[in-house]
């Protein structure tokens, strides 16, 4: 075994456990995520912003992922403006409202 | 002659230690995740216990291009250049998290606790009083009503 194929080996077994680790973690509640769509201010419920902010991460997290996976590909894949509105939009949405909650509210 | 030969083989000695030092210090320290040494149990949490949208978002875009690198280094069998696209994405990500930090952190009080710090030692002849503090502590984190909430 060359010293290429030896690295090439390491970092794949390390990155892909790793990732197996966290995301039993997750689905597993071994990783805290309570509170994750929860209004920290004390009503409790459930924010909407939170939601759309993770379904954003998840679906943008996706297609890379594929573009990524796409055969022939030897460079990382360009993030089209769309993407980028929608990703940066949910994001700001997100901020806003806690800006505005910790500024306007309090 | 003999020295370009030694030189060589002290070249690829140094390749190879680097490449079992890599190898075990990844073994090493997934190994102390699996067992526990290594807590991961507040990966995603702010200080007040709950989980922060921010930070999860940051850890799934940091797989997701740690994943892609790889990938992408194993096909191309060479380094991908950083494109604007990866950076655009990561920035957009960690500012997030450290706007979200500042928000917080512009409004903390000082006596809130991480849950994941560790306690303090109890002194000689005052562990009830060090008890009690933890307690009350726990129950304050539990109930989270300081105006400190910010994710």
């Amino acid at each position: 075994m060359s010293l290429i194929a030896l690295l090439h080996w390491e970092a794949v077994t390390f990155v892909y456990s790793f990732a197996f680790i966290v995301a039993y973690g997750l689905l597993t509640s071994r990783i805290n995520t309570k509170g994750l769509f929860l209004d920290k201010s004390g009503s409790g419920g459930i924010r909407p912003e939170r939601v759309q902010l993770l379904i954003a991460t998840i679906a943008l997290a996706t297609k890379y992922i594929s573009d990524v996976s796409s055969a022939g590909r030897t460079s990382f894949p360009p993030l089209d403006s769309g993407w980028l509105y929608l990703f940066g939009g949910s994001t700001g949405t997100y901020i806003a409202r806690k800006v505005y909650e910790r500024f306007v509210v309090s | 002659m003999a020295n370009m030969v030694t030189g060589e083989l002290l070249a690829k000695a140094c390749e190879l230690l680097a490449c079992l030092f890599l190898g075990a210090l990844g073994i090493v320290l997934l190994f102390e995740i699996v067992t526990n040494k290594i807590d991961l149990e507040w990966l995603i949490s702010e200080d007040n216990g709950h989980a922060s949208m921010a930070r999860f978002q940051l850890l799934v875009f940091t797989f997701v291009i740690a994943i892609s690198f790889v990938r992408l280094t194993e096909s191309a069998k060479e380094f991908p250049a950083v494109n604007s696209g990866v950076l655009t994405l990561l920035g957009i990500s960690a500012s997030t998290y450290a706007v979200g930090k500042g928000i917080q952190k512009s409004g903390e009080t000082p006596e809130q606790v991480a849950p994941n710090t560790p306690k303090p030692e109890p002194t000689t002849g005052k562990k009830g009083e060090a008890d009690k503090s933890n307690d009350v502590k726990t129950t304050s984190d539990e109930g989270n009503q300081g105006p400190a909430h910010a994710d």
